[in-house]
């Protein structure tokens, strides 16, 4: 019951998020910025994901994580069409929600794949700490992505070495906090509640098919 | 009967005369921080040796030649500063203590894969594993630079370029290590390099 309605309520601020990005679709479709036209729309497609997984593929991704991407994508457009990157610190907000994101992705992917796959076990403790380096690694990945764009097409994206080292440093804090987090959760046995429906799904739709096919 | 491998031996000792030197340089130099930088580096050089001598664990000789290597490629650029000779020598100790870093948590790795029953991975695991560690330890070191330029004004960090340069040497060196270790796990060499482990981890099994 308690899980439903925590279901329920995430499914309704997902869609919510959702549909603030389609009122800041408008907003830049009236300002004419077709730059954030198509970002905007890039945007709400990719939130769209986890309803296109669940529905046509009856995948089931934990709820936290449609809200992680949308309030991910959300925040980075709105502060792109709103000029929220203006103000003090939001650039780190966004940084943080990115990072933890790609942390709990990364946690889930791990927790998943040592419950249902013989190819992989790990302790809990283990999956923390590469959880941890992961995300670091994606900060340093999308650092290089913004340093090869502004190479490339003169742009902007990183605004200079203290920032770069400020992003980065967030990005550790980020996955750190979700290992934390994470680590919490397999002890009180939560972190297994979260990823029941998804994990089942990929034993069943992946892990066995390919263990069947390989076994002939 | 036991191989005594002297001259890994005799290497490992003449790299340490070779950081007491510089040690010592950096003292008539009166660059006092280096001096500092010089002691730890000494310090960590011999961590292989303090625990092959007190806690009996057979760690293989090429660690302390590789630590000790990595630790003079880097009193090479910030004591004889090198690098303002050689633009890319600065990018190359990046690179050679990537490389260390990574060979490091490819052994560990694969040894605890290998003799601990709580972790089981596949070698794309243990790669992927090689390869994001050694960025994140990458992103540590630029956090030390960034320090030390805020704390002592030492310049290290000249530039963002100079910044992502570093990054791109030491994903480099992670990938290198990762593509070598699989090649090392397939033939069987990284299981060969570490046996004396077993014993080991089957010791501290029978111990708890």
């Amino acid at each position: 019951m308690n899980k439903d309605i925590i279901r329920i309520g995430g499914v309704l601020l997902s869609y919510f998020l959702k549909i603030l990005m389609i009122i800041l679709l408008i907003i830049s479709i009236a300002n004419r910025h077709v730059e954030w036209i198509f970002g905007t729309s890039l945007a709400i497609i990719v939130s769209l994901i986890p309803t296109i997984l669940k529905r046509n593929y009856q995948i089931t991704l934990p709820i936290i994580l449609d809200i992680l991407i949308t309030t991910a994508l959300f925040l980075h457009i709105g502060g792109g069409i709103l000029g929220a990157y203006g103000i003090i610190h939001y650039d780190t907000l966004t940084h943080f929600v990115s990072s933890f994101l790609i942390a709990f992705l990364a946690f889930v992917i791990i927790y998943i794949l040592d419950e249902y796959w013989d190819g992989l076990m790990m302790d809990k403790y283990a999956m923390a700490f590469v959880v941890v380096f992961t995300t670091i690694a994606m900060g340093v990945i999308w650092e290089f992505n913004e340093w090869i764009t502004d190479i490339l097409f003169g742009t902007q994206e990183q605004w200079g070495y203290n920032d770069t080292i400020k992003d980065l440093f967030v990005d550790m804090i980020a996955g750190i906090a979700m290992a934390l987090i994470g680590v919490t959760m397999i002890k009180r046995g939560s972190f297994d509640e979260l990823t029941e429906d998804f994990g089942e799904q990929i034993d069943k739709k992946i892990i066995k098919k390919r263990m069947n096919k390989k076994n002939g | 009967m036991e191989k005594n491998y002297w001259y890994l031996k005799l290497t490992i000792i003449t790299l340490i005369i070779i950081m007491v030197f510089l040690l010592i340089f950096s003292i008539l130099k009166e660059d006092f921080l280096w001096s500092f930088f010089a002691f730890i580096m000494i310090f960590i050089s011999l961590i292989p040796a303090i625990i092959r001598y007190y806690l009996k664990i057979k760690i293989p000789f090429l660690f302390d030649i590789f630590i000790s290597l990595a630790f003079i490629f880097h009193m090479g650029d910030g004591l004889l500063e090198i690098s303002n000779s050689f633009l890319m020598y600065n990018k190359f100790t990046h690179f050679f203590s990537a490389v260390v870093v990574a060979f490091i948590f490819l052994n560990i790795i694969f040894i605890f894969n290998e003799y601990y029953r709580g972790i089981a991975v596949n070698n794309f695991k243990i790669m992927f594993d090689v390869i994001v560690i050694t960025m994140a330890f990458g992103v540590v070191w630029e956090f030390m630079e960034w320090a030390s330029d805020f704390l002592f004004n030492l310049n290290a960090q000249p530039s963002l370029d100079d910044t992502m340069g570093d990054l791109f040497a030491d994903t480099l060196g992670g990938l290198f290590v990762a593509f070598i270790g699989f090649l090392l796990i397939k033939r069987g060499i990284l299981k060969k390099f570490s046996k004396d482990f077993k014993k080991h981890f089957n010791d501290l099994i029978e111990k708890n």
